[in-house]
């Protein structure tokens, strides 16, 4: 499933020398036949509008229940060990094998998620697999932000989706992060979830 | 009370909005004001506004005004009996602002007072202020001269939801608390 180019030391080095909070993002992460396959069966599925105080966007069921074979077979990479055991070696401590709460997302014009720190249920990673190529016009950036109010205060660095892109944080209590508000007319399509 | 729409002034129409309001614990008056405090009420967009942003509670720009808003506590007082001083803000909202229902920040106040200053604003903007009574949620849209009156509660919780970009250049002032 995973891109057999994609180097795991480089990415060990890169999540724990990363700021403000642990973090990682890898171009072309999966072998390309399953991202078009997972893609393809994502953007047929059923998307529901969901809408707090805090974001507004629409997400599939929880992939412990989906239906099409595609996106079980993805969801069974990600509750495998296989998956825990490649997110533990870059996180560098261990993992409970089985991805929880996983979802597919998409981000529509007007959509967004507002600042928050991911803090929950002994989340220990949280991760997300990207399906759509923005640009900076199209906003839809994973912000990372600092609430500390000195030098290094606000967005210290943002991610612009990617297609076939994933990216992996630590959670605690400075992993505070934003979605961006989409502003186009594209479609940002993900699949999230959290370690445990 | 010279500033409000005489509609609301007539003894019948104050009784049937208490009744309202007491059966339901909330109440939306819509063409509150008379036209011309309308008007005066829409150079309160002039007056320079500073930011308050903090990035996991609220964004939105807000002025200390000293305006006078006794008139108001009388039609309270007539209309429902209750005593209420009241302690407005007012606040503007445009597009990226929003306020978060937050832990920290747990209001109580007997009652919520409230109304919009605006002069076209849709519901798919966002903007519209929602309160969580019992586990229910209501939703307060934002209308050009509307007032909304809420009947507080220890575990009422309320947010303004953010404003998206759909709203482009358009903004509302909240007058209230």
């Amino acid at each position: 499933m995973i891109n057999s180019k994609v180097n795991l030391e480089k990415i060990k080095r890169s999540f724990s020398d990363s700021k403000p909070f642990k973090h990682v993002f890898i171009k072309d992460f999966l072998e390309r036949g399953e991202y078009g396959k997972t893609y393809k069966s994502l953007v047929r599925e059923t998307f529901e509008i969901k809408n707090s105080d805090l974001f507004s966007f629409s997400q599939t069921c929880d992939f412990s229940s989906i239906n099409h074979k595609d996106l079980k077979f993805f969801y069974n990479f990600l509750v495998s060990k296989e998956f825990s055991d490649f997110v533990s070696k870059i996180y560098g401590k261990k993992l409970k094998v089985g991805a929880i709460n996983v979802s597919g997302t998409l981000y529509q014009k007007g959509d967004y998620l507002l600042c928050h720190d991911d803090m929950l249920d002994d989340r220990k990673i949280a991760f997300m697999f990207y399906f759509s190529d923005l640009s900076k016009k199209d906003g839809g950036s994973f912000d990372m932000i600092s609430l500390k109010k000195n030098s290094d205060f606000g967005i210290l660095k943002s991610i612009t989706p990617k297609e076939n892109s994933f990216f992996m944080f630590e959670v605690s209590n400075k992993s505070f992060h934003q979605v961006q508000e989409v502003l186009t007319d594209i479609k940002r399509y993900s699949i999230s979830g959290w370690l445990k | 009370m010279n500033e409000i729409n005489d509609f609301y002034l007539d003894k019948d129409v104050m009784s049937l909005v208490k009744k309202d309001f007491n059966k339901k614990g909330f109440v939306v008056l819509d063409n509150f004001f008379n036209n011309s405090y309308c008007s005066d009420l829409k150079r309160l967009n002039k007056l320079k506004f500073k930011e308050s942003f903090i990035w996991n509670i609220e964004k939105f720009s807000f002025i200390k005004d000293h305006r006078d808003f006794n008139f108001l506590s009388d039609f309270l007082e007539t209309c429902f009996g209750i005593k209420i001083k009241l302690d407005f803000q007012i606040k503007r909202f445009s597009h990226r602002d929003f306020t978060l229902r937050h832990d920290s920040v747990k209001l109580f106040n007997d009652f919520y007072v409230w109304f919009y200053v605006c002069n076209k604003w849709d519901e798919s903007f966002g903007g519209y202020r929602v309160f969580e009574i019992k586990g229910k949620q209501f939703i307060f849209n934002v209308k050009p001269n509307r007032i909304c009156i809420v009947k507080g509660d220890k575990k009422i919780n309320n947010f303004v939801k953010y404003v998206n970009c759909f709203s482009g250049k358009n903004s509302f002032l909240m007058v209230g608390n």
